[in-house]
């Protein structure tokens, strides 16, 4: 092993003059000097030249190039970043190369071989993150993404904020140069910060600036365990580029720590046992979970507790709590639900406020509470323990009459368990007894709903219901999966029979336009592994935030049946303007302008297309959708990716 | 917030073609499509379903002149009573729905509230 030496730089360019003039023979340089091949003919970038390097990185400061040898680095840094990875079971890396992590991007490439974990290629920091959100809440962990120091979180920050919303896992790696001394002139500079952390600290759970490998090590696995402790959230590491680079100065003397999944936070069992009562002694118990499955088995949970109470049950979307073929989802009888109840169970809400109030989006944003003023109220979520002060996620204070801090899912096995132990055969009677009229009500909403969709069946532009049961009915005998909540009317929810937890991806959390496309891109990949049919409903405004994600699709050959929801408009916005116009009682019919996607309207099949993803549309015609949704299919079950632009009705 | 405030009854009306294109227009332009949809559907999301239109005529001026929902007011100003009559007409003019029983794919949905 070598010691780290000055002129490192120097001796780069060397190496790479001398690469230049050897030739390549090895199958890895082969297909680089194809790729630069083919970047040369298509008029971008020339095969460096020593000429030109010397343009670009200066000159070599009187030195004969041919006079510097060439040190060979052995055992860098980054190699070792690799074995973490692989320790923690990272089996993805996402990634917008940048040069601040060229040291871990080669050691994953070459010294991992590009396997386990394996470099996912993304044209934009946002996209890179925006995966691990999705790949996240399928695979039930973290992956990484690796950020180009200042501007590459920057980029990625958006993304980051929606996972923090979504109490998502991941671990953000940030190449960055934190020894001044070591940094070249201006560009590196520029892409250094001093606290590269502190520009998202606001919505990560943890982030830290290791100055050793060993410090990197134990980091680096406090970072994972912090993530995936209830609430999950992103953490952040920073990987210094010099940590990268230079060779591990004495192997022996690091060591990886094992794995140390911690347990989440439980309720007390007194405090649980006094929630079982209110909800025992309760006629009309309502369940409102947001969050509350984080897996398949939690899913599970809600549906025992809901079960043993005949309790209906408001799923709010953050994941797939009940199935929505379960008598006891009443989700959109949401109104009249909550006007009745008598106690209502919070499992794992940011919003306890917003289930009991509203604020009607009228002048003077007056609130109201919507349920009576005797109904009892239970929450229980780990976010009451866990908050930041900048970002309102925290939403508005409510005072429960039982608040528990403590993780929803791991809280259900001991409340079921009181429940069957206090349960006498009278209340168990009495509860049973509900059955018949919840399940008269759940298939009401059903029909309700159907006739709903038949409203636009014929109409063009499409209607989203046909849209949605023209999609279901080809999916449905397949092991498929809905990425991301959808901008329709929410017809999976009403008329898709959604039964397994991974076959629903849930919202953005944050809300931030940009969340569909590479989130979809992120899920798709996790259930490529698990051989399933991932499909979005995607929001053409929201497309258009990232649209590079579609190349990334064609390139990695993620199957992902994408059916563009195309309504030519960021559509929410148009109300807004709409609203705001006509309270001030003037500009009827500008509600279009800023808020539509239309002179030109996009072609988004060109578009993907474009980035080698088979695609076909725009479609109008709803007797055309479902053959065109047969061929798009018959490409994603070919392992590709496709895409197809239907022009719809707004909602 | 429904409309629901009289119903007048009746299928769709008869109206002169070019009194219901220019009612199209008018439903478009001035945005009613945006929450009720282009043919009236509705949405659970935005605004409920205006097709087939079961109010009379007066209640939907009433209405549309002073909403007491959601739904921001219109008024003579923005929205001309010639303009709000040949919505109307539009409106009228849509077919009757077809029900969900003699579409395949949601025939299911009704035959399940039947108890099957």
């Amino acid at each position: 092993m070598k010691k780290p030496v000055e002129g490192d730089r120097r001796r780069f360019l060397k190496a790479t003059l001398v690469l230049g003039a050897a030739g390549a023979s090895a199958p890895s340089l082969v297909a680089s000097a194809k790729a630069a091949e083919t970047a040369a003919s298509a008029g971008s970038a020339a095969t460096p030249t020593e000429q030109r390097l010397r343009s670009e990185f200066g000159a070599l400061d009187g030195h004969d190039p041919q006079s510097l040898a060439i040190a060979e680095v052995v055992d860098p840094g980054s190699d070792f970043m690799v074995d973490l990875l692989r320790a923690a079971d990272i089996p993805y890396v996402i990634a917008m190369a940048g040069s601040t992590f060229r040291g871990l991007h080669e050691s994953i490439v070459n010294y991992g071989g590009n396997h386990a974990p394996e470099l996912i290629t993304c044209v934009h920091e946002e996209i890179s993150a925006a995966m691990c959100h999705g790949y996240a809440k399928v695979a039930g962990k973290p992956i990484a993404c690796m950020v180009h120091s200042d501007v590459g979180v920057q980029h990625a920050s958006m993304a980051i904020y929606n996972a923090w919303c979504d109490r998502a896992p991941m671990i953000v790696l940030v190449g960055n140069w934190l020894d001044a001394t070591k940094r070249r002139p201006w560009v590196e500079w520029d892409l250094s910060m001093a606290d590269v952390g502190a520009i998202v600290r606001d919505f990560v759970k943890w982030d830290d600036i290791p100055v050793s490998l060993q410090h990197y090590s134990e980091s680096f696995m406090r970072a994972r365990e912090i993530a995936m402790t209830p609430p999950y959230e992103p953490v952040l590491l920073v990987a210094d580029s010099g940590l990268q680079e230079d060779p591990i100065a004495d192997r022996s003397k690091l060591s990886i720590p094992r794995r140390a999944p911690v347990s989440p936070p439980a309720g007390e069992p007194a405090e649980i046992d006094l929630v079982a009562d209110m909800l025992i002694a309760a006629k009309s118990p309502v369940i409102v979970a947001d969050r509350a499955a984080r897996t398949a088995e939690g899913m599970g949970l809600v549906v025992q507790l809901a079960e043993a109470l005949n309790a209906p049950v408001i799923d709010k979307g953050g994941r797939l709590n009940i199935p929505t073929n379960h008598y006891l989802n009443q989700t959109f009888l949401q109104q009249s639900l909550l006007a009745g109840a008598d106690v209502i169970l919070g499992l794992e809400l940011t919003d306890i406020w917003g289930v009991i109030n509203d604020v009607p989006d009228l002048p003077g944003r007056e609130s109201r509470r919507i349920v009576s003023q005797t109904t009892k109220v239970i929450g229980i979520s780990s976010n009451y323990g866990f908050v930041k002060a900048n970002v309102q996620d925290i939403q508005r204070y409510y005072a429960a009459d039982i608040t528990i801090a403590a993780d929803a899912q791991a809280c259900l096995p001991q409340l079921i368990e009181s429940l069957n132990r206090k349960l006498g055969p009278a209340q168990r009677q009495a509860i049973a007894a509900k059955k018949p009229a919840l399940e008269a009500a759940f298939h009401a909403l059903r029909a309700s709903s159907a006739a709903d969709a038949a409203r636009s069946w014929d109409a063009s532009p499409i209607g989203t219901g046909r849209l949605c049961m023209e999609i279901w009915d080809q999916i449905k005998g397949l092991d498929w999966a809905l990425v991301c909540e959808t901008t329709t009317s929410a017809w999976p929810q009403r008329l898709w029979d959604i039964t397994e937890y991974h076959q629903y991806g849930g919202s953005s959390g944050g809300a931030g336009v940009g969340y569909m496309a590479p989130a979809a891109a992120g899920a798709a990949l996790a259930h490529r592994d698990a051989g399933r049919i991932p499909v979005v409903i995607q929001s053409d405004g929201d497309l258009m935030m990232l649209p590079g994600t579609l190349w990334t699709l064609a390139h990695h050959k993620l199957p992902l049946l994408m059916v563009v929801h195309n309504n030519r408009a960021w559509h929410q916005e148009t109300m807004h303007l709409q609203r705001m116009a006509e309270w001030r009682n003037r500009g009827a019919g500008t509600w279009a302008v800023g808020t539509t996607l239309v002179d030109p309207a996009i072609d988004y099949a060109t578009v993907a297309r474009g980035m080698g993803v088979w695609a076909e549309g725009p479609i109008s015609d709803p007797a055309a959708l479902r053959p065109a949704i047969a061929r798009a299919l018959a490409v994603v079950k070919q392992g590709e990716p496709a895409l197809l632009d239907v022009l719809t009705q707004p909602r | 917030v429904a409309l629901a405030l009289q119903i007048a009854g009746g299928g769709p009306t008869l109206a002169d073609p070019r009194t219901v294109a220019h009612g199209k227009a008018i439903y478009f332009g001035v945005g009613c499509s945006n929450c009720h949809g282009g043919v009236g559907q509705g949405s659970i999301l935005t605004g409920p379903a205006l097709a087939p239109l079961q109010l009379s005529d007066e209640a939907v001026v009433r209405y549309v002149r002073r909403p007491t929902g959601l739904m921001p007011p219109f008024s003579a100003t923005i929205l001309s009573e010639n303009d709000l009559q040949v919505i109307i007409a539009y409106l009228r003019s849509q077919p009757p729905t077809r029900p969900p029983s003699e579409i395949p794919l949601l025939a299911p949905y009704v035959a399940s509230s039947r108890g099957k």
